[in-house]
C-alpha cells in the first residue's frame, strides 16, 4: 500500500493500523504542507507551527484506531491539530510572560521572506508585498481563536462550509455566520491598523 | 467603515455567503437583487472579496522535508516505548480499571427506578475494554446500560454478573477491591457531561484529550494483577440486564478517568463549555463550591434541560468500609445480590434530581477533596500560574441517549405503577 500517491487515506489508515508505519508515513506528507500552512497562519510562528503539526501527526497515529472513518481522514487530522493550536496559544500565552512575545517580527518577517511555494496557486493568489503579508497575519492574530480558526480554514485551506462544519463540529448554518462576523472584525482591525 | 447596514428583513451574513459560493439558487437571486438595489451592499461585498483575496494571497510554505522522519521516529519511540514522556507526567491510567469497574456499578445501580425492595433487579454492566496493540491503551469503560422497566425482566434471583471486555470472560469479584479502589486511587473530581450522540461524542472526546496532551497510557505489564483485580469486581458489579426507565433501552454512559493538570482539565472543560452541539451539558458533581480545583470552572457549567445526574458520588458514598465488609462476609451469593439490591431501591427515587450537595458531606473525607487543589490554590495568583502542573484527577461521565424529560416520565409512571 505505501508509497503509492494514488492509495485513498482510509486505505492508507487501515494498512497503518494493520502495523504498516510508512502507510501512515504517507498520510504524513500528504497533509504536512496544508496542515502546516494552516496552522502557521493560526499561530504566527514557524517554529510553534512545526512543533504542532509534528505532535499532531503523532497525537493521531496513536489515536489512529479511534478514527472512525465516518469523517475524512483530514477532517479529523485537522480537528486534532487546530484543537492542539488552540492549546498550543493558550500555553504559549502563559509562557510568554518568561519568554516574550509569542509572536516576534522575527517570525514574521521569516515567515513571509520566503518564496512562495505552493505549488497549485490560486488564480488570485498573488503574493503580496512583506509588509501588507505582516499587518494581515498581526491583525489575525488580534481576532479571538475561533474567528481566526474559521478565517484560516476559509480562506487559507479554502474549506467550503460543510468541510468547516464538519471539522470544528458546529452547524453549517453557525459556520456562515461566524465566518460572517470574523470578517467584519478582521476587517475592522486592519482597517484601525493601517 | 462600521457602515455595515442592516435592513429590517435583509441578513448581511448572506453577502458573505455570496462571497463563498456557498448560497442556493434563491438566496442567491436575493442578493443579487439586493447588489443592484442597495450600493451599501455592494460595497460590502466589494470589502469582503478584497479581504479574502488578501487572505489568499498570504505566503505559503512547505514545512520541510524532515517532517515525516521526525514524526515517525516519534511513533517508533512510542510504540517500542509507549510510556508516557517524562515531561508531561499525564494521562489516563489503566490501573483505574477497578475504579472504573466499580463506580460504574454503582453509578448504574443509582439509576435504577424505584421497585418494590423484595424485587430484585437484573442490571447486566459489561465492562468493555479495547485492547490496543500499539502506541498506547485506551483506559476506559464503555458501560451499555441497557434499561428497560418492564417488571416482568425484574427478576428473581437475578445473577449480578460483570463481563470485564478484555476477552468476554466474566469474573468474580470480591468487594474488597472497593477499599484498595479508595486506597489506591484517591480522589477524583466528578463531571457529568450528556453527549449529543454516542459515537460522535465519544470520539470527539478521544480528540480533546489527544488535543490536549492527554495521552493514554500504556497497560503496565502486569496484566494478570489488573485482571485479578478486572475479576474480582465482577461479582460486585454484577446485575443482569436492563434496568434504566427510559423508554428506548440504549442509555450508554462511558467513563473516563483523566488526570491531567489544571492547565489541561480546563482547556477542556473550556471546550465542552463553548461546543453547545456535542455537549449539550456539563455538571460538576460536588459537594460546594469551595470542592471544586478552580472555582471558576463553575462558571464553565452548562446545565442542560433535565440532565440526570445520576449520583455517582453517592453511589460510590455506599461503598463505605461498613458495607463493603457487610458484604464481603456474606459468602452466599444471594446475599451479595441482595445487598445491590437495597442499594438500588434505595438509591432510585432520587434517580430523577440532582444530587443534592449536603448528600457530599456524608462522603468520607477523603472523597471531598482534589489532590492539588489546596495545594496548587495557595499562591494568591490562582491555581493556574501558582501550580499548573498540579495533577488533577478527573472522572468524566459521557451519558448519551440520555432523555432526561422522557427519563424522568417514565421514570414517574413507573414508579407509580410500581407503588400500586
Amino acid at each position: 500500500v505505501s508509497g503509492d500517491v494514488s492509495t485513498g487515506d482510509a486505505e492508507l489508515v487501515q494498512a497503518a493500523l494493520a502495523g504498516d508505519r510508512d502507510a501512515f508515513g504517507v498520510l504524513v506528507e500528504r497533509y504536512q504542507d496544508r496542515l502546516f500552512n494552516t496552522v502557521l497562519r493560526l499561530l504566527g510562528s514557524r517554529d510553534d507551527a512545526s512543533d504542532v503539526v509534528q505532535e499532531a501527526f503523532v497525537q493521531a497515529f496513536v489515536k489512529l484506531e479511534s478514527f472512525r472513518g465516518e469523517a475524512q481522514f483530514y477532517t479529523w487530522l485537522y480537528r486534532i491539530a487546530l484543537n492542539r493550536a488552540l492549546s498550543h496559544r493558550r500555553g504559549g500565552r502563559r509562557r510568554s510572560r518568561q519568554r516574550g512575545p509569542v509572536v516576534s517580527v522575527e517570525a514574521l518577517k521569516e515567515v513571509v521572506g520566503e518564496e512562495p511555494v505552493d505549488r497549485n496557486p490560486g488564480p488570485e493568489a498573488l503574493l503580496i508585498d512583506r509588509e501588507r503579508a505582516e499587518a494581515v497575519q498581526s491583525a489575525l492574530l488580534k481576532l479571538s481563536d475561533e474567528h481566526r480558526q474559521i478565517l484560516v480554514l476559509r480562506e487559507m485551506e479554502g474549506c467550503c462550509y460543510e468541510t468547516i462544519a464538519d471539522i470544528l463540529q458546529l452547524p453549517v448554518g453557525t459556520v456562515r455566520s461566524r465566518l460572517f462576523r470574523a470578517r467584519l472584525v478582521l476587517k475592522e482591525v486592519l482597517r484601525v491598523e493601517g | 467603515m462600521a457602515d455595515i447596514e442592516s435592513s429590517e428583513s435583509f441578513d448581511d451574513e448572506l453577502l458573505s455567503a455570496f462571497v463563498d459560493g456557498e448560497l442556493d439558487v434563491d438566496q442567491r437571486a436575493l442578493v443579487e437583487e439586493r447588489l443592484r438595489d442597495n450600493p451599501r451592499a455592494k460595497q460590502l461585498v466589494d470589502e469582503l472579496r478584497d479581504l479574502s483575496a488578501t487572505l489568499q494571497a498570504l505566503p505559503r510554505e512547505q514545512i520541510g522535508s524532515e517532517l515525516r522522519e521526525e514524526v515517525m521516529q516519534q511513533i517508533e519511540a512510542k510504540v517500542i516505548s509507549p510510556l508516557p514522556r517524562e515531561d508531561r507526567g499525564n494521562g489516563m491510567r489503566r490501573w483505574a480499571w477497578a475504579a472504573m469497574a466499580i463506580a460504574a456499578t454503582l453509578m448504574l445501580s443509582v439509576f435504577l427506578p424505584e421497585v418494590e425492595k423484595e424485587e430484585r433487579e437484573l442490571a447486566k454492566v459489561e465492562v468493555g475494554a479495547k485492547p490496543q496493540a500499539e502506541g498506547g491503551v485506551v483506559s476506559e469503560l464503555r458501560v451499555p446500560a441497557e434499561a428497560s422497566v418492564e417488571e416482568s425482566s425484574v427478576a428473581e434471583g437475578a445473577e449480578l454478573h460483570a463481563a470485564v471486555g478484555v476477552d468476554e470472560n466474566e469474573f468474580t469479584a470480591d468487594l474488597d477491591v472497593a477499599e484498595r479502589t479508595k486506597e489506591e486511587f484517591g480522589e477524583f473530581l466528578l463531571i457529568h457531561i450528556a453527549v449529543a450522540d454516542a459515537e460522535t461524542g465519544q470520539q470527539r472526546f478521544d480528540d480533546l484529550l489527544a488535543s490536549n496532551y492527554i495521552d493514554l497510557e500504556a497497560e503496565p505489564s502486569d496484566t494478570s494483577g489488573l485482571r485479578g483485580k478486572a475479576k474480582s469486581l465482577g461479582a460486585v458489579a454484577s446485575s443482569e440486564a436492563t434496568f434504566s426507565s427510559s423508554p428506548e433501552p440504549s442509555a450508554q454512559a462511558e467513563i473516563v478517568l483523566v488526570e491531567a493538570s489544571a492547565v489541561q482539565i480546563e482547556n477542556l472543560l473550556l471546550e465542552c463549555n463553548a461546543d453547545t452541539k456535542n455537549w449539550k451539558s456539563m455538571s460538576f458533581e460536588t459537594q460546594a463550591d469551595a470542592s471544586l480545583p478552580v472555582p471558576r470552572w463553575r462558571s464553565l457549567e452548562r446545565k442542560g434541560s433535565g440532565v440526570a445526574k445520576p449520583g455517582l458520588l453517592s453511589a460510590l458514598e455506599s461503598t463505605d468500609d461498613e458495607a463493603v465488609a457487610r458484604a464481603s462476609e456474606t459468602t452466599a451469593s444471594q446475599e451479595k445480590k441482595s445487598y445491590f439490591s437495597k442499594n438500588k431501591s434505595a438509591r432510585g427515587a432520587r434517580r430523577e434530581t440532582t444530587v443534592p450537595r449536603g448528600r457530599a458531606t456524608r462522603l468520607g473525607s477523603d472523597w471531598n477533596q482534589v489532590p492539588g487543589l489546596q495545594k496548587a490554590g495557595e499562591g494568591g495568583g490562582g491555581v493556574l500560574s501558582s501550580d499548573p502542573a498540579a495533577q488533577i484527577r478527573v472522572l468524566f461521565v459521557l451519558h448519551s441517549d440520555w432523555a432526561p424529560s422522557e427519563s424522568a416520565e417514565a421514570f414517574s409512571g413507573k414508579k407509580a405503577a410500581a407503588s400500586k
